[in-house]
């Protein structure tokens, strides 16, 4: 996940960011864990998580969408 | 990491997460190499964790911090030629009944118990005097009391906290929590008894992070005002 987090944003997540982020998500029902698998611990993204992410994506699309019209007009 | 170390990192979190996450966190830290600068991170996170829990299970300890830190604000406002304003006075009763409350289970009194005490009407009004009378000599008495009174109280309650275990009932986070106000208290304590070279110690500066903001905002203000 760390790898995956790095390869995608260019930001190295350290084991504390990653395991607070861990816990947030799964105490607000945002992902859920699956069995583990060679000591690889998964876990899946719920139905409500799904929900909320597409809601943030779409707005950070609307926003980035917004910006560069503008920057396109300066 | 070695095992150890992982062990060490996942006891810095509190009981409860551990019980959820400290199989696989030991075993992700295990697989990797930390850097001291991850490992201070991952402190941060697990105080900021006990503290969540803390702030939503010990509720009594809020009230507690804020009565002491809103009292030292008022006397460091009001300043040394008022020090003995009879609202400063009631404030720090006031804080003293509530520290007294709050660290009740901390630090046992063999024969008062704050509870037995709210229960019979007799006994409260007998502790309330006590407790103002506790107020009225660290205040108005001896120059040597409040700071040497703050000193015992503050070290009780970190040798309290030392004491505590992880599985005991009193946790350490909540004695490192009244530890904080009495610190605060401390500095307040020394201010009042005008031991100014003291109190512009570094250190002890450190327990008036609040009014230390407050007096820069005043400067800024003044600032803005000569400039207009």
């Amino acid at each position: 996940m760390i790898d995956d987090i790095q390869r995608m944003c260019g930001a190295k997540l350290g084991p504390g960011t990653l395991y607070g982020a861990i816990t947030r998500l799964e105490r607000e029902k945002l992902i859920e864990p699956l069995p583990e698998e060679e000591r690889r611990h998964p876990y899946r993204i719920t139905a409500l998580g799904l929900r909320l992410l597409r809601s943030k994506l779409t707005d950070i699309n609307h926003i980035a969408r917004i910006g560069l019209r503008r920057l396109e007009a300066l | 990491v070695s095992p150890r170390g992982a062990r060490f990192l996942t006891r810095l979190y509190p009981a409860t997460w551990r019980a959820r996450y400290a199989a696989e966190f030991q075993t992700f830290l295990q697989s990797r190499h930390i850097s001291a600068l991850e490992a201070l991170s991952i402190a941060g996170f697990a105080l900021a964790e006990r503290t969540r829990e803390k702030w939503q299970t010990e509720k009594p300890v809020i009230p507690f911090v804020s009565v002491v830190a809103v009292t030292s604000s008022v006397s460091y406002y009001l300043g040394l030629s008022q020090a003995r304003h009879p609202a400063l006075w009631f404030c720090w009763a006031a804080a003293v009944l509530t520290a007294a409350a709050v660290t009740n289970p901390v630090i046992r009194l063999p024969e008062q118990n704050i509870r037995s005490v709210i229960r019979a009407p007799r006994s409260l009004i007998a502790g309330a005097a006590f407790f103002f009378s506790v107020v009225w000599v660290l205040l108005f008495a001896a120059p040597w009391s409040m700071p040497v009174a703050t000193i015992v109280m503050w070290c009780s309650v970190i040798t309290e906290g030392l004491a505590c275990r992880p599985s005991s009932t009193i946790s350490p986070q909540r004695s490192a929590l009244i530890a904080s106000a009495m610190l605060l208290s401390l500095g307040w304590g020394l201010l009042y008894r005008g031991s100014l070279s003291i109190v512009d110690h570094p250190l002890l500066s450190l327990t008036f992070p609040l009014l230390a903001i407050a007096d820069k905002i005043s400067t800024a203000r003044r600032l803005v005002t000569r400039s207009q």
